[in-house]
Order: C-alpha cells, then sequence, then structure tokens
C-alpha cells in the first residue's frame, strides 16, 4: 500500500526545498521524497531521493521535524510526523517483537537445563551426605528394578541432562538465524559460566565461582553478584537468580546490537 | 577451558585478547553435560535382622526385615505387608524384587563384611536367605528350629537351611531353645537373656569381624558350611577356679549340643587383658585337643581394659557334618507331605 504526504520543507544535500512529499510504500519498505518545482506556467514533482527502510534505518522527529538519513523534512503538523514515523519505524518495531519473541522462546530451554542441572547437582550433594534416603526416594519413583542404585542415579541424571541440552542446543540453532551469532555467543557464555558456578559451589570452589561470577559482571550485568550473595541460596535459587538478571542484560543488549 | 576460534585458551572473556577472536563458549558448554563424580563412603559393616530386633553394633550400618499391616521402607527397615496365611513360599514369591531392589538401594553389599542375623523359622527367612542381593561371603548367623517346635517352624526352618546351603553361605547356628536360655553378664550392664543376649555375642564378634569372615570363608573352601558356638562374658579368674574349668564348661553351652568327633576347626576370639592372654591360650589349646578331628585351631586376643579384670571369649567350631537338618527332618516332612508345595525342592 503506498501513502502520500505532505511536505513544508526539505533539506537534502545543503539545498532546501519549499515545498515536496514523500511517498512511502509499505509493501516493500521503501520510501522517496519529492520536491514541487514550479515553472511559470505549471508545477511539476520531481523525485529528490529513494531509498529502502530497514529497522536499521536512522529516524528522528522532533515535532514536525522528521530526519531520515540524509534528508530533514518538515510536515504540516505534528500528526503527520507521527504518522510518517510508524510507517518507518514499523519494520524496526516487528523485528523487535520478534527477536523478543525468540529470545523468549530460547530462554525457557536454558533455563530448563540449568535449573535441571541445579537440581542434579543438588540431589548430588545430597547424595553424598545421606545416599541411602536419595537411593530410595528414587526407586519409589522409578519402578523398574534397579541393579546398581549409584549408577542408576548417574545414568538417570545424565539421561535427563542429555536430553535437555539436546532440546537447548536444537532451539537455539533454530533461533539463531532471528536473534544474530552473537547473541547466540554470549548466551552459550552465559550458559557456560552459570555452569561453572553450579560446579564451583558444589566442589566448594570459591576461585573459580568468583572467576566466574567476575566474568557475568563484566560480560552482561549490571548488578553485580558476589559470592557472598548466594551463600545462603540452593543451587536451583542461584541458578534462576544469575539467570535472572544476566538474561534480562543480554536481551538489552541484543537489541542495540542487532539494530 | 573455553578455546577461541583459532583455539587459544580464552577463559573468562567474549573476545580472546591474543588475536580477537571471538570465544567459542557454545564448545566450553560441552563440559557442562559430564556429572561430577561422587564418591560416597560406606560403613566397613553391615548388618540385616530378619526375625531378630538389631542391636546397635556401633559404627555398622543396620537395617531390618519386618512384616506389618502396610508395605513401608525406610533406610533403616522395609516392612513387608502381611500375607494372609503365607508360607515362606508366599513371601518369597511375592517379595523378592522387592527385597533385592532395597538392599541394593541401601547399599547393603557396599560394606566390605556383612553379616546376616536370621531366625530361619521367620516367613522371611528363606526370602532373605535367597536374595541375589545377599552376597555370598556374607557371615550368617541362623536360629534353627528344633525338636520341640512346631511342625510349620520345622518346615521353614529346614527349607532356610538348605536354601543357605544351595547359596554356599556358611552357618553359623544356634537353636531357639539355645536362644531362649543364653544369658550373659556384661561388664557395666548387668545380666541379659534371651535375643538380647545373642545380639550382645553377635555384636563382641563384630569388634573381630575380619578374622570372623577370613576363618569361614576358609572353613567353606574345607567344604564346613555349619558352626557352632559357645560364649563366656565378663569371666574372672576368681569365678572360675582354672583356666582349664572355664574351657570344660564351654562343652556344655554350645549353641548346638557339642559332639567331640564333629569339630573340624576351631576359633577362639578372646578380648581380655593383656596378663591373662598366655593363661586362656594354653588353655585353649589344651582344650582342643580334645577334638580328634581337629584340622585347625585358631585363637585371637583383642586387649581390652577391664575394672575386675573380666574377660570375654567366643568360640567357634567348624562341624565336619551337618545334624542340622536331620534335627528338623520330621516336622519338615510332617508339613511338605500334606502341602507338596512346601519342599525344599520348591526353592527356586
Amino acid at each position: 500500500m503506498n501513502m502520500e504526504f505532505d511536505l513544508a520543507r526539505i533539506k537534502y544535500q545543503e539545498r532546501t526545498y519549499d515545498r515536496g512529499s514523500i511517498r512511502i510504500s509499505e509493501d516493500i519498505g521503501e520510501a522517496e521524497i519529492f520536491y514541487k518545482k514550479k515553472s511559470l506556467f505549471s508545477e511539476k514533482t520531481i523525485s529528490l531521493v529513494k531509498f529502502r527502510y530497514t529497522p536499521k534505518t536512522e529516524l528522528r522527529v522532533q515535532g514536525r521535524k522528521i530526519t531520515l538519513n540524509e534528508a530533514v523534512m518538515e510536515t504540516e503538523d505534528e500528526g503527520t510526523s507521527k504518522t510518517i514515523e510508524d510507517l518507518i519505524r514499523k519494520p524496526y518495531h516487528d523485528a523487535v517483537k520478534l527477536v523478543e519473541q525468540k529470545l523468549h522462546e530460547m530462554e525457557a530451554p536454558i533455563r530448563s537445563y540449568l535449573v535441571l542441572r541445579a537440581k542434579t547437582l543438588d540431589l548430588l550433594a545430597n547424595f553424598k551426605t545421606k545416599p541411602r534416603e536419595v537411593t530410595l526416594q528414587l526407586s519409589s519413583m522409578d519402578p523398574s528394578e534397579i541393579v546398581d542404585p549409584v549408577e542408576h542415579i548417574f545414568k538417570t541424571c545424565s539421561d535427563r541432562l542429555a536430553q535437555a541440552l539436546g532440546e537447548m542446543r536444537a532451539e537455539m540453532g533454530r533461533s539463531s538465524g532471528m536473534v544474530g551469532v552473537e547473541t547466540v555467543q554470549k548466551l552459550y557464555a552465559l550458559i557456560y559460566a552459570i555452569g561453572v558456578v553450579q560446579n564451583a559451589i558444589f566442589r566448594g570452589d570459591e576461585s573459580s565461582e568468583g572467576d566466574a561470577l567476575n566474568f557475568l559482571s563484566r560480560a552482561f550485568s549490571d548488578a553485580p553478584f558476589l559470592p557472598k550473595d548466594l551463600v545462603n541460596l540452593t543451587l536451583e535459587d542461584t541458578t534462576e537468580r544469575l539467570l535472572d538478571a544476566n538474561f534480562k542484560a543480554i536481551k538489552i543488549v541484543s537489541m542495540r546490537g542487532i539494530f | 577451558m573455553p578455546k577461541c576460534i583459532n583455539g587459544h585458551e580464552a577463559s573468562w572473556e567474549l573476545i580472546c585478547q591474543k588475536c580477537g577472536g571471538v570465544v567459542n563458549y557454545e564448545e566450553a558448554s560441552n563440559e557442562l553435560s559430564v556429572i561430577p563424580q561422587v564418591e560416597v563412603k560406606s560403613e566397613e559393616l553391615s548388618i540385616l535382622s530378619v526375625g531378630f530386633p538389631t542391636f546397635g553394633a556401633e559404627g555398622a550400618y543396620e537395617c531390618e526385615l519386618l512384616i506389618g499391616n502396610d508395605d513401608e521402607q525406610s533406610t533403616k527397615n522395609l516392612t513387608l505387608k502381611r500375607l494372609d496365611g503365607g508360607t515362606w513360599l508366599d513371601y518369597h514369591r511375592s517379595y523378592s524384587k522387592k527385597l533385592a531392589t532395597w538392599l541394593r538401594c541401601v547399599g547393603f553389599n557396599k560394606a566390605k563384611y556383612r553379616v546376616m542375623i536370621v531366625d530361619t523359622t521367620s516367613l522371611l527367612s528363606v526370602l532373605a536367605l535367597l536374595s541375589p542381593a545377599i552376597e555370598k561371603n556374607t557371615v550368617i548367623f541362623a536360629t534353627t528350629a528344633d525338636g520341640g517346635s512346631s511342625p510349620m517352624d520345622q518346615n521353614t526352618s529346614y527349607v532356610s537351611v538348605e536354601a543357605a546351603f544351595k547359596r554356599g553361605f556358611s552357618l553359623i547356628v544356634a537353636t531357639n531353645s539355645f536362644v531362649k536360655n543364653v544369658a550373659c553378664f556384661v561388664e557395666e550392664a548387668g545380666l541379659i537373656a534371651g535375643p538380647r543376649a545373642l545380639g550382645q555375642i553377635v555384636a563382641f564378634q563384630m569388634g573381630s569381624i575380619a578374622w570372623l569372615s577370613n576363618t569361614l570363608e576358609r572353613d567353606s573352601r574345607f567344604g564346613i558350611h555349619t558352626h557352632s558356638f559357645s560364649t563366656l562374658m565378663a569371666a574372672s579368674n576368681s569365678v572360675y577356679k582354672t583356666m582349664d574349668d572355664v574351657f570344660l564348661i564351654q562343652r556344655y553351652q554350645n549353641s548346638l549340643g557339642l559332639q567331640l568327633d564333629e569339630v573340624v576347626t576351631a576359633l577362639l576370639l578372646a578380648s581380655s587383658q593383656k596378663d591373662v592372654q598366655d593363661d586362656l591360650s594354653q588353655a585353649y589349646y589344651r582344650h582342643c585337643k580334645q577334638f580328634s578331628n581337629l584340622l585347625d585351631a585358631q585363637c585371637i586376643f583383642n586387649e581390652k581394659s577391664s575394672r575386675y579384670g573380666f574377660f570375654d571369649l567366643f568360640f567357634l567350631y567348624g562341624l565336619r557334618e551337618s545334624r542340622l537338618q536331620a534335627s528338623l527332618r520330621k516336622g519338615y516332612e510332617a508339613v511338605s507331605s500334606n502341602v507338596p508345595m512346601l519342599k525344599a525342592g520348591e526353592i527356586p
């Protein structure tokens, strides 16, 4: 659909035109600016510039004044300027929505994998101190005959984690084209760092925990976590907190980076 | 350790400091799929009681197999729902898998030494002795029916003993009437009798479980699978005139009734002050001379302090031929001739 709006003034490449118009073709994402050339007997509409607009197109609107790439235009009223802005910004808004949706879709399997990993490590920590309780608890959930409970626990945990990891990787692969390779790399960095924090807490390795938390705060979050902030939390809660804080930061950075 | 796309190790950076390449955290995250190994330490000794209460052996893992109104399991006991009119065969058929899974879950076999104390007249005894989760080199203390027991008890007891031998277990045996009458004096605790006294006797041997286990394993290789015992707890020189008197009395306090010519191996586990060890040892070897078919005799001393100079003795006798089954056969056949399903041949 084509839409055309009158312009009161156009400034383009150091020249100023008193009257003109802008035609926006939404279907193909194209904008064309015209100026009116008056002669003695007639008035001609001449194309000044034509370009495709994308989510990356530079657009600034201040009252009636619109700056679009190198062209500066003035409309008859602020309402017209707003309408033009909305039309040109639409691909940007659509893309933002799509990327947000994709990031949201990626967050679920990432969270699911890391939380399952935290629960698994919590279970193993519990297993270290109360092996009989844990194996009995698991056996009551699993009707199959258990030959070696320790092996059974490790196999069950490994299988579940491998499945969650597979699902997460598949979703990351599906969405990478939409959110960009850089964002996917950052997400993997986040996953790795949280995984290292989990391992460090499980092993009581404060040095590794500190390194990984430091990386998270440098790379993603403006509100860094210190090991002491996580002292009284379960591994599951720690994982949730780290995910919440850093995923939000990745979303913001990703939007900035992509557009 | 994460590496950049050019292979440089680059931990905790998004961009490699050496070459400016992107750090590949996707590959590094494969490390996370490895679950940390957990080492579980087990007690050195685990004890399963069947038909007896646990007796609180220090440092050991103790568990109990019970019959109750509902199925219940905890780390300390497995309660199996009572089967109305059930026999040993019904319990074995119904709960074999459940018991094996439970024993594996509680890690009964993880202990270096394993002991089962079983009343072979218990409906659960065949089930326990046939459980594949009880390994062969488990020390079995078995109490059995005797001539005065009911035919049903004799049948269950007979089948249990057969099951134990079929599994290759070596048994340390006492009759139920011996258990009923056994009594011992425990320093600082006083006189205890009956099953509690048996618990005390077993607890005493747990201090020398390695020797006990080793002796039973060796005897098993000699084809000796039945052992009887006698004990003397908190004995004192002031009660017995000579050390020889101590051993003489043991002849009449044997858990199966002692016949001198059937003894082929002998073991004395003694706990005493050091100054009486020589006297005890000499008297023990004099005592062993009366066993005409003896192949080996050993005595193991553990030093203990005693305010009154008391000493504890446990005599274990390996028997060449088992009179056990013969003593139970009458009652066993009385039942199995009427109910063919309850023949020892029915055990898988």
